[in-house]
């Protein structure tokens, strides 16, 4: 019954002010899609997050959210970066992911029982459960993620949306935020945006991905918007990013390596 | 001794309870201040409200609303301003804080009352506060404290993380504003009653404490509150018992306070340091209070003639317009010691007559200025004597009785007026 998409761009024009980023964009993210949003640093990423979730006005164009489910308005679960937060705040674990409630609980209230249970099924649901009544600035950086990521579920998104989710992590930590994330959309069917500077974490769980250009080289790149299959071959990212790049398959996994200077 | 505190306690009861609420409501957005890290904006906030107050007492209108208006004009200088080309907002904040500073004293800088006036300012006039001033307090604060209480969550998600409140549609410049209005009104029902100085320490000092102890928030809106009224409560005791200023005393409570907190996390030489050095300052306090009176009273018997309060009037028109208020600005000394207490801890009372009209003031310091105000509107057409008199007390010694000074012990200037119609 909803077929439409979840969130819609028509001829957008974004930036701040007066100052333009990305021009011209037109796609469409379809309900139950993983969307790898990729591109250099200081490219319009994060802007494009923000004006999609309503952050951040569009300069013209014009930016279309769907329905959320049961015909209320759309709810997004948005995780941002957390070393945006900071630490000098006292909560513990369950006092943040109790925030992913508060459209639910709604103003003038206190959380309710079913509050209390939906926060602790968003924490078995990313493995933090056990950390509860740890105060949330004394994790680790993976388990921090993990804390917003329930935040973000506890609140029943229809669409969950995560910026730079493993900036600053170690592999594990990065592997295991991943997997995560992946099976909220193989088993819970999330329709997800994840933006990212690292190719290879978009390159094997996504439907579809974006590629936002660098802001200073127009001459080459172009901002593009296809299923993965489409993006994710050597010429499309050879020409993206302005060198070789090579696609292979390694184990059923996807590796993106530039060319070696010797081949 | 229990007699003593009852006294204390009936005697200063309005100083005690706007002092508790301007504690209370301070130690409560203290929390959002340190949290949020604008201790320096509410420091200037509140410098402004201060030369507004300043600004009030050149015009001659009550602080507080002139506290209020001030608070206002500030918070919409760091809220709504924009960000600066090329240079940090904060140094912006750290001029608009000089300017204030400098405009409060230039206010009063021309009244004949400048160091009163100027003391009033930094360090408020809580000892002396007035019925309607703590009805106004504590009206403020049952406000403040009840918009705390009704979207105490909503501040802190905002304060913590801005973007997600937003998306989750919580309207977070709805929230933001009040949440500022908030401190803002704080800052000037403190202003004008508990000075600059004092409101400066209780912004941020409670909440320090109280982060530096807890680890969960509601243990840090406890304590921050427990704290912040403590060390008002001990402040004002301190400030009665050694005649000073109560405004520094809270300050130096607080912030021993503070210390032995930080003692914690830091070590005890800290706060046992602290401790020792608070002590001693008042030590010296007692000793420099008492010891010349001691001295004196083992040389010459005491006697009420040994006393003596040095009081002169100034009137700036010695003829007003019936429906005019009379202005008048009064300077004392006091000298010696009554019934073997020293002047330094004898509180006076002056009264000025008027035909029926009396306006009175009360001081216990050696030194001081001050200002009075006498209705005419009643008053027939024709020439008055305006007289003082002075009486000792409510005493803060319960051996020292309430009485009218004698002719011996007071001399005093009077002054004519003629009323015309």
């Amino acid at each position: 019954m909803m077929t439409e998409p979840i969130l819609s761009l028509h001829k957008a024009t974004l930036g701040y002010g007066r100052r333009v980023v990305l021009e011209d964009l037109d796609f469409e993210v379809a309900r139950g899609s993983f969307v790898g949003i990729v591109g250099p640093n200081g490219s319009g990423k994060t802007t494009l997050l923000r004006t999609a979730i309503g952050l951040l006005p569009a300069i013209a164009g014009r930016i279309e959210r769907g329905i959320g489910a049961g015909g209320r308005a759309l709810r997004i679960g948005y995780v941002p970066q957390r070393t945006r937060l900071d630490p000098i705040f006292p909560f513990r674990v369950r006092d943040v992911v109790m925030m992913g409630r508060y459209p639910h609980i709604g103003p003038l209230r206190r959380p309710s029982t079913s509050d209390h249970r939906a926060v602790e099924e968003a924490c078995a649901t990313v493995a933090v459960v056990d950390l509860l009544d740890r105060p949330f600035r004394d994790l680790s950086g993976g388990q921090q993620q993990r804390a917003l990521i329930a935040r973000a579920f506890a609140s029943d998104p229809d669409l969950l949306v995560l910026d730079e989710p493993t900036n600053g992590m170690d592999l594990i930590s990065e592997t295991g935020i991943m997997r995560v994330i992946s099976r909220l959309h193989r088993e819970r069917g999330a329709t997800i945006l994840l933006v990212t500077h690292l190719l290879h974490l978009v390159a094997n769980d996504t439907t579809d991905l974006a590629l936002v250009p660098a802001r200073h080289d127009g001459q080459s790149a172009r901002f593009q918007y296809a299923p993965r299959q489409r993006i994710l071959n050597e010429a499309t990212l050879s020409a993206f990013y302005g060198m070789p790049i090579v696609v292979r398959e390694f184990e059923g996994q996807r590796v993106i390596l530039p060319r070696g200077d010797a081949s | 001794m229990n007699d003593l505190l009852t006294r204390l306690l009936e005697t200063y009861s309005n100083a005690w309870i706007a002092a508790s609420l301007i504690a209370l409501a301070c130690s409560l957005v203290s929390v959002y201040v340190v949290l949020r890290r604008v201790a320096f904006i509410g420091i200037a906030t509140a410098q402004i409200a201060s030369a507004g107050v300043a600004f009030a007492l050149l015009i001659n209108v009550s602080p507080i609303p002139a506290a209020a208006v001030a608070t206002l004009l500030g918070i919409a200088l760091f809220a709504f301003g924009t960000e600066p080309v090329r240079v940090s907002r904060e140094a912006l904040v750290g001029v608009a804080f000089a300017l204030a500073s400098a405009l409060s004293v230039l206010f009063v800088f021309r009244s004949s009352t400048e160091l009163d006036h100027i003391e009033h300012i930094v360090y408020g006039s809580l000892l002396f506060a007035s019925s309607s001033q703590v009805k106004v307090l504590a009206i403020g604060a049952a406000i403040v404290c009840g918009l705390h209480a009704l979207f105490g969550k909503e501040f802190l998600m905002v304060s913590f993380d801005r973007d997600t409140a937003q998306t989750l549609g919580i309207r977070t410049k709805l929230i933001d504003f009040v949440l500022f209005a908030s401190i803002g009104a704080v800052i000037a029902l403190s202003i004008g009653v508990a000075g600059s100085l004092l409101t400066f320490c209780l912004l941020v000092v409670p909440a320090l404490i109280a982060l530096l102890l807890a680890e969960r928030l509601p243990a840090v809106f406890a304590l921050s509150l427990g704290s912040g009224v403590g060390s008002a409560a001990i402040g004002v005791l301190l400030a009665i018992l050694f005649d000073l200023p109560p405004g520094p005393t809270i300050v130096v409570s607080a912030v021993t306070v503070l210390a032995i907190a930080a003692s914690f996390r830091a070590g005890p030489a800290l706060g046992i340091g602290s401790l020792a050095l608070t002590l001693s300052l008042f030590g010296y306090a007692t000793w420099h209070a008492h010891a010349p009176a001691a001295e004196h009273s083992h040389s010459t018997p005491t006697s009420a003639a040994d006393f003596h309060v040095d009081l002169e009037l100034v009137v700036h028109q010695r003829s007003v317009q019936r429906g005019k208020r009379l202005q008048v600005d009064f300077a004392t000394r006091m000298r010696g010691s009554l019934d073997g207490k020293d002047a330094r801890g004898i509180a006076l009372h002056l009264a000025l007559e008027l035909g029926s009209e009396i306006d009175s003031a009360k001081f216990d310091s050696v030194a001081r200025a001050g200002h009075l105000e006498l209705e005419t509107k009643d008053l027939a057409p024709g020439k008055y004597t305006l007289s003082p008199s002075v009486w000792t007390g409510p005493p803060l010694d319960p051996t020292i009785d309430t009485r009218v000074l004698t002719e011996d012990e007071l001399s005093a200037n009077s002054v004519e007026i003629e009323i015309r119609p």
